[in-house]
């Protein structure tokens, strides 16, 4: 199970009427920047709705709409839930890797001096912001610091 | 003063298993059996799945040969070193270079005049015979002073036309005063200029020689393709490019003279016979270039004919042939593949601006029309000719240096090309040797940020990259040290023997 509405791997079949094919997405296994990030990448093969189910809450219902007559959309439902697999996987390491990726990019830049355009008002002498020893203690010391803020 | 930094205490040098912090990358799925990981400066790893799960869920032991890999290419980071940082972070700032110094490539559009009626043109010409569409000697001088106001060290200017050599006065006269000002400025200046060789003359050649002036032209392939993609009167645009362009070489020397070609629908097979004219005619490199889809490419629907699968089939054909003229034994590149493998393979970036994020729009290459108007990027210039100037950015008579560089429409080209943050982009694995063409997708999508599920200019460097990797993770050796050789600019010594 991935979090998606069937409880069997099954793809869901589309609507005999509508010709559309919903799949819940279960909000507590995946986020609904994935979600979004997901569909996006479908958009050029099949109209996307996203909106939260109405009864139970927690849960994004996906529909898909056929573009043109003969898209496979059971393909696509299975692409998107492969897909939203990885997305949630990307999340996840930016929120692991984040942070680091935001200081090498500041210490690459650092005359630049990204992280806070604050920072030049300031004396470099006084060195309000303490550049000085975060420089001293390395870059991780940085994240490390942040992480700790954080819990 | 510095400050003492003391070694890590021994368990640092003795990481437990899973015991890693990963560092920023993005992936891709490559196939059922493998993921493709690049890193933010570049640097990438083949990695079986079930390693890869591994990796990200902290379980890989240390003991195996990937954990290395991985380490020494900064996806993990073990220990409490801030060493990968530090190298990542000066890596990354190599990476991005091509920021430094601000615009280097300057284009002179010094008339809309030409010869060629093109199919494909790019440019809304204009008869020969009307020279108010010649850029003047006052326009060029305002121009001038703009090119001496970026910082940068490196100065590069090219002329455009139009067909550039019917203005030949005027870049006698930009070439003559930038050197003159050149003088106190002390700049490295470099001066291209992209004519068809047509109006050439001893005279306009003596004058390219004494002055160092680099020459690009058009080739498209064997005579009959190229003169039924260029015509001109006598149809004759083929036999005088190739005598001219022995003209040059004769005056100039071999190395300094280029040719571009571009895909027409009638390319698409002729893959073999483009690649072997530029063999035959002792070009060593081939830039394999689709329409774009401004000017008269878009009147005459040229622009429209074909997909970018097609284009995509054709390259990999054209590359195919390559590949064989290389196992010939002679030195042949792509140029595309080049800058794509560069980016790849080392640890440096390319000028080129279509590739790079931010885009190169102003902050890499600006283009003054004939009448003074300043462009992002001769695209947007092409735009504005048919008749669409809202990527202008101003004016050289009446816009300062601050207005036209610093100004709205400048700071939406470069706020709407930073991949990092683009939808479709920022997630993407091939991120980091990519670009974004504000542009192109303004033109094609009618938004500067553009839709990147139909986009023709993702579909194609997706197709490219893709096909690159599949050769370097191939199992011909022999084409992935060529594909190490164009990157490294070193020729490959030992040529295959036929078998």
């Amino acid at each position: 199970m991935n979090g998606l509405e069937a409880a069997s791997p099954r793809i869901p079949t589309p609507d005999p009427d509508t010709g559309a094919l919903g799949l819940a997405v279960d909000l507590s296994v995946f986020s609904q920047e994935a979600v979004l990030r997901t569909a996006y990448k479908l958009t050029d093969r099949c109209y996307l709705f996203v909106e939260r189910e109405a009864t139970a809450g927690g849960r994004l219902v996906v529909t898909f709409r056929s573009k043109a007559d003969g898209t496979a959309l059971q393909d696509l439902v299975g692409e998107f839930s492969n897909e939203l697999i990885d997305q949630q996987l990307r999340e996840q390491l930016a929120r692991e890797a984040g942070p680091i990726r935001e200081i090498l990019v500041a210490q690459a830049f650092a005359e630049g001096n990204l992280l806070d355009p604050q920072r030049d008002e300031g004396d470099y002498v006084a060195d309000p912001k303490g550049i000085g020893g975060l420089r001293g203690r390395g870059p991780l010391a940085a994240v490390e610091d942040e992480e700790r803020e954080r819990e | 003063m510095s400050r003492l930094r003391l070694f890590h205490p021994q368990p640092a040098f003795h990481p437990q298993d899973g015991a890693y912090r990963l560092l920023p990358f993005r992936f891709l799925r490559w196939s059922e059996a493998e993921v493709l990981l690049v890193n933010d400066v570049g640097e990438f790893l083949f990695l079986a799945q079930d390693r890869f799960e591994e990796l990200v869920e902290h379980r890989l032991e240390s003991s195996r040969p990937e954990h290395a890999d991985l380490e020494a290419k900064h996806f993990l980071a073990t220990g409490g070193s801030d060493l990968p940082i530090d190298l990542l972070a000066t890596k990354y700032r190599t990476k991005k270079s091509f920021l430094d110094g601000f615009t280097k490539l300057h284009l002179f559009v010094v008339t809309l005049r030409c010869d060629h009626t093109c199919r494909y043109c790019q440019v809304s010409r204009v008869s020969q015979d009307r020279s108010r569409f010649d850029m003047s000697r006052e326009t060029a001088r305002r121009a001038i002073d703009l090119v001496f106001r970026s910082p940068s060290p490196v100065l590069k200017i090219e002329f455009q036309g139009g067909e550039s050599l019917l203005n030949f006065e005027l870049i006698r006269y930009v070439v003559e005063e930038v050197e003159r000002r050149n003088v106190a400025e002390g700049r490295r200046i470099e001066f291209v200029v992209a004519t068809n060789l047509t109006p050439l003359t001893d005279q306009i050649l003596d004058f390219l020689r004494d002055h160092s002036v680099l020459v690009s032209t058009s080739l498209d392939g064997p005579a009959s393709l190229h003169d039924s993609n260029r015509p001109r009167p006598g149809r004759n645009s083929h036999e005088i490019t190739v005598r001219n362009l022995q003209r040059v070489r004769a005056a100039l020397g071999r190395d300094r003279v280029s040719a571009v070609m571009t895909t027409t629908e009638r390319s698409l097979s002729h893959p073999r016979e483009i690649v072997d004219e530029y063999v035959r005619l002792g070009f060593d490199a081939i830039f394999l270039r689709p329409i774009s889809p401004y000017g008269f490419a878009v009147r005459t629907g040229e622009a429209l004919r074909y997909q970018t699968e097609q284009f995509l089939a054709f390259f990999r054909k054209a590359l195919d042939r390559i590949f064989e003229v290389n196992r010939s034994g002679l030195d042949f590149v792509e140029v595309y593949s080049q800058i794509l493998l560069t980016k790849i393979l080392t640890p440096f970036a390319t000028g080129y601006v279509d590739l790079q994020s931010p885009a190169g729009a102003g902050i890499g290459a600006v283009a003054y029309n004939y009448d003074g108007d300043v462009y992002a990027s001769d695209e947007a210039r092409m735009l504005a000719e048919m008749g669409d100037r809202s990527l202008r950015l101003g004016n050289v008579h009446t816009d300062g240096f601050e207005e036209i560089f610093g100004g709205e429409t400048a700071r939406a080209l470069v706020s709407c090309s930073v991949l990092e943050t683009m939808p479709g982009c920022s997630e993407c694995a091939f991120q980091p040797y990519c670009g974004a063409d504000p542009v192109y997708h303004y033109r094609t999508q009618g938004d500067l940020v553009g839709h990147r599920p139909t986009s023709a200019f993702c579909a194609k460097n997706m197709g490219i990259l893709r096909h690159l990797f599949g050769l370097l993770r191939g199992d011909d050796p022999w084409v992935r040290d060529l594909l190490v050789s164009w990157a490294t600019r070193v020729p490959l010594t030992r040529p295959e023997t036929p078998a």
